[in-house]
């Protein structure tokens, strides 16, 4: 490769640089996603499958180089196997993923209850599981977040939002 | 074109700066939230735009969509979230630059390099819009493949810490964007069976799960998204930070020309856009700086050159709706429906029977630059402050608003789906040290490359010659040529220094 | 009803002139639709709006149709209408929606394009069934597909292109490969023997951008959607048995008049579609919905609505079930005939 900079590319955290294990997770999906795209272009016209084929070849290569240079820095002792670039508190977790849970929650839910109202108990709800008080605040933050919503998308530009118990209510006023 | 037209044309555009007021503060905010585009807002606002008269139509437009390009810069900057394609590039020295501290310093740079890039492509539109749109007329799919590799090299140099790992990030990125029905037999590809894929992975879903959600799920670790020093620099901040990044853009006011110059050639190409534009402008951009080692670190000049493009690129955009009533993009599409509507004849008619309105777009459009200029600026020190929200508010608003505007483009809620998966992909990535950029390139620049690439196939028979059929294609492959090889003679020379 | 369509699309002119008596004479029209509503208030359908499925993108030609076409027919029918679109898989997940998960109460309707979403429908094994599980029951849209070259193409006329397709592969821009007017140009490569080459550019606007642009030889497209370029084009022929507008389209000649050919109409029929089901559980609805389409003709409001929606009424048509469901059969045909094309080229 041209560079070889030091400087940090803004996406990662700053971590050790001798865990492997982690990083492993991306090429062996990737690998999997490739293994699933050939098998579904199997049987297509030529044309159709060469990008495919193209990318999954060159996708296999880099996973190969990005392999052996992990396998010999674990021969040379230079790196250890772990995960523990993925590992996180117990707080941080429930709090993550507790956020990403009534984050699915939210997806399902807005078709019924309408865009408002859901992210008023989205906002809500995540709110209070990420500690943030005192709990009026919390409210009066959901509450103006989803009138700003309901005004900009629904009010004035007529979003195809679903609509909802509050929308329907809403609607014999604005 | 006589001086009695051009100033007729900008009194006429000056009449409905009310009107530019409006569009171009609702363009700002509609690009700066995810989802909702200007091509979105202005299929949302049909109603509007068919009731009240073309001119009025076509300023309340022309204004939403240049403002919108201007606005998709903010979020990328502030929360490391680009508002739609074109921005994505933005977030490489933008977000650092916030990390910093710098958001405001930051926020000034996007503001001047757009509204001076497309100031100038606008007002360079006004007097070149015949040679600006014989552009099309040389760039066919041949010369497009080219221009979008100069896009895609950024996969291999982006991520500087680790290149194999952003390489590996970009091939994923560009088989993904090779899901769905290919370009020649409609044949479906790597839908897991789902039809909503089937016309290719959605970009906007992705782009928000890769960097909304992902971004949210990682912020939630700190209670601030700001460094240590970063916070106490925001804290102090006031108007001189303003004034610096005015400083800032205004030293560098000729890398901002030449960047939306990019922008506005590849604008003029019906089918490329923002996104192309951006990305090619950023690895220009870097390709001849004296610094290419400060970019991804929070360096000016690679928040200077994306958004000056992308700008460039709205300029030039509407030259092929005009001149040929081929709309060059999704929102001059929906612009033809609101012009035939109207009963606009579009096409060389329109400059002998009504070159009021066709040069009124683009002194519609100085305006709206030279309004957003007033507007804008100062509002940089009060946007800022979202950097210094706690991430506990931060996160959840981002998701909430952020999945809404996954959802909208095509009111799927499979399309919800599809941004929690990238989210949590994205956050996987972030962790474990792969760049969700050069996979995001490769979303979205993958499908434009091959369908060009397949199309030119298909024009030769299936002769890969083609590629190097013609003259200004192969200009465009030294050129390329040149961009890859030259960095890596400069870093040879440095090494054996 | 006055005029009962005889069948394939080609009995449009009829239907025109009809369409154009009707208006002249119908002063009085315009005032039908409140009598019309209020006689229909007795009957217990429809008691609330209509839902219409469009399986493309908001904002398209199919959904200006629409809505054009129910401006002139909620009158009569004694509804409002509300919209959702499906896009995505060449209509394919709109069909979906539509079949699967709405309901079969007349209440719900789907609108499309009937060459190119057969087309779809035989190339894409989708998992519902035409005509078991929907048919199509009113067209009232009708685009033809055209062969157009740009203004500055040494080719003057559709003999030029296929002579010169004789000697040397001819480069055709369409918007995809499983579409009518591609499959018109295989038509006339078989009959003529040329090497015609259709370069599929997923979407019209870059089809015809391409063509203009030089990147191409000609341009195989629907005729409506070319007009906003027809200053920088050449019509050279329409793939129907008129041309419906030849004074807009440089009095371009149908093919099978020029060629001795005798190809079908290769048109994108923009109709209403309801489920099988629906027809048979509620055929008093289904009638309704007929008289009420019928009578809309007749009143001229439609011609009226489609200019009030910016759009040329020269595309109006009427097509009955029987029409509609013989012009479906036929593009399931052609796309089995040239199913070797549209999977490998």
């Amino acid at each position: 490769m041209s560079e070889h900079n030091k400087d940090d590319d803004g996406d990662t955290d700053d971590r050790a640089r001798t865990r492997i294990g982690a990083d492993l997770i991306i090429p062996v999906a990737g690998l999997a996603f490739a293994g699933y795209y050939l098998w579904s272009i199997a049987g297509l016209p030529g044309m159709a499958q060469f990008s495919g084929r193209f990318l999954v070849a060159v996708l296999v290569v880099l996973v190969v180089l990005l392999a052996l240079r992990m396998g010999t820095a674990l021969a040379r002792g230079e790196a250890e196997f772990s995960f523990a670039d993925l590992a996180e508190t117990r707080k941080t977790a429930l709090m993550r993923w507790g956020v990403f849970a009534l984050a699915i929650g939210f997806a399902l839910g807005i078709p019924y209850l309408g865009f408002t109202l859901s992210i008023f108990v989205f906002l809500l709800l995540s709110m209070l599981l990420l500690q943030v008080r005192p709990i009026s605040r919390i409210f009066i933050i959901a509450f103006c977040a989803a009138a700003v919503g309901y005004l900009l998308f629904i009010v004035a530009l007529g979003a195809r939002l679903p609509r909802g118990p509050v929308e329907t209510f809403l609607a014999g006023i604005f | 074109m006589s001086l009695e037209l051009l100033i007729d044309i900008f009194l006429g555009a000056a009449s409905y700066w009310w009107l530019i007021l409006i569009a171009t503060t609702l363009g700002i905010i509609i690009g700066a939230i995810p989802g909702f585009g200007a091509q979105n807002t202005i299929i949302m606002l049909l109603p509007f735009t068919l009731a009240v008269q073309v001119d009025m139509a076509l300023t309340f437009m022309v204004a939403l969509y240049v403002a919108s390009h201007m606005g998709s810069g903010i979020p990328a900057i502030l929360l490391n979230i680009p508002g739609t394609g074109g921005a994505a590039a933005t977030t490489i020295d933008g977000y650092p630059m916030a990390k910093k501290g710098m958001a405001q310093q930051a926020l000034v740079l996007t503001f001047v390099a757009s509204t001076l890039g497309g100031f100038f492509t606008a007002f360079i539109a006004i007097f070149a819009i015949g040679y600006l749109a014989r552009i099309a007329f040389f760039l066919h799919s041949v010369e497009m493949v080219v221009i979008m590799l100069f896009g895609i090299t950024l996969i291999a140099v982006i991520a500087a810490k680790d290149p194999l790992k952003g390489l590996i990030s970009g091939i994923i990125g560009l088989l993904i964007g090779a899901i769905g029905a290919d370009h020649i037999y409609s044949a479906p590809r790597a839908t897991f069976g789902f039809l909503e894929l089937y016309e290719g992975m959605p970009i906007i879903p992705a782009l928000i799960g890769l960097f909304a959600i992902s971004e949210a799920l990682v912020m939630l670790e700190k209670r601030s998204m700001l460094t240590a020093e970063g916070r106490e620099r925001m804290l102090r901040a006031g108007w001189r930070e303003t004034l610096e990044g005015i400083q800032m853009a205004l030293k560098r006011w000729t890398h901002i020309l030449w960047t939306s110059l990019i922008g506005l050639v590849v604008g003029a190409v019906p089918g490329a856009g923002a996104s192309i534009g951006s990305f090619v402008a950023y690895q220009q951009s870097r390709l001849y700086s004296k610094t290419p080692e400060a970019y991804g670190t929070g360096h000016p000049e690679g928040v200077l050159a994306p958004e000056a493009a992308n700008n460039g690129v709205a300029s030039g955009s509407l030259i092929p709706l005009l001149v040929l009533a081929v709309p060059g993009g999704t929102t001059a599409a929906v612009m033809l429906v609101v012009l035939s509507y109207h009963g606009v004849p579009l096409g060389p008619r329109l400059f002998v029977e009504d070159p009021g309105l066709a040069y009124g777009v683009f002194a519609t459009m100085v305006l709206s630059y030279l309004i957003m200029m007033v507007t804008i600026l100062p509002m940089s020190k009060y946007l800022s402050r979202v950097t210094l929200v706690g991430t506990t508010i931060l996160a959840p608003i981002i998701i909430g608003f952020t999945l809404v505007g996954a959802f909208s483009p095509r009111a799927y809620i499979f399309d919800m789906g599809v941004a929690l998966t990238f989210g949590v992909l994205g956050y996987l990535m972030r962790k474990t040290g792969y760049h969700v950029v050069a996979m995001l390139i490769g979303i979205i620049l993958g499908p434009l490359l091959e369908a060009n690439f397949m199309r030119a196939l298909r024009l030769s028979g299936g002769d890969s010659m083609v590629f190097f059929s013609s003259t200004i294609g192969n200009v465009l492959w030294l050129m390329l040529l040149a961009s890859i090889l030259l960095p890596l003679y400069s870093s040879w020379r440095r090494n054996r220094a | 009803m006055v005029t009962q369509p005889t069948g394939r699309p080609k009995a449009r002119h009829t239907r025109r002139d009809f369409i154009r008596t009707a208006t002249l004479s119908g002063a009085g029209a315009l005032f039908a639709p409140a009598i019309v509503g209020r006689a229909f208030a007795q009957d217990t359908f429809p008691t609330r709006a209509m839902q219409v499925l469009i399986p493309i993108s908001e904002g398209g030609g199919v959904d200006r149709s629409a809505r054009a076409f129910n401006a002139a027919w909620g009158p009569s029918l004694g509804a409002g209408f509300e919209y959702s679109y499906f896009p995505g898989a060449s209509g394919q997940v709109g069909y979906e929606t539509y079949i699967g998960r709405r309901e079969p109460d007349a209440y719900n309707l789907l609108f499309g394009a009937i060459g190119p979403e057969m087309i779809m429908y035989a190339t894409q094994n989708p998992s519902y069934r035409f005509p078991d599980d929907f048919v199509y029951f009113a067209g009232v849209n009708a685009d033809d597909s055209v062969i157009w070259v740009a203004e500055n193409s040494p080719f003057q006329t559709l003999q030029d292109l296929v002579e010169e397709g004789q000697h040397r592969r001819v480069n055709f821009s369409g918007s995809r490969l499983p579409h009518p007017s591609s499959i018109a140009v295989f038509l006339l490569a078989e009959a003529t023997g040329a090497d015609f080459n259709v370069v599929p550019y997923g979407g019209g606007n870059a089809a015809r951008s391409a063509a203009i642009t030089g990147e191409v030889d000609a341009c195989c497209t629907f005729m409506s959607s070319s007009l906003s370029v027809r200053e920088q084009v050449r019509f050279l022929t329409v793939f129907q048995d008129e041309n419906q507008i030849p004074a807009l389209t440089n009095d371009a000649p149908p093919v099978n008049a020029l060629m001795g050919t005798d190809f079908p109409a290769l048109d994108g029929l923009r109709a209403y579609a309801i489920h099988r089901a629906a027809i048979e559980q509620h055929p008093e609805r289904y009638q309704h919905l007929k008289d009420t389409i019928a009578e809309t003709m007749q009143s001229g409001r439609y011609e009226e609505s489609t200019i009030a929606a910016g759009l040329s009424p020269d595309f109006n048509v009427f097509i009955d079930e029987e029409a509609c469901t013989r012009s479906a059969q036929r593009f399931i045909e052609l796309a089995n005939r040239f199913e070797h094309l549209l999977r490998d080229g």
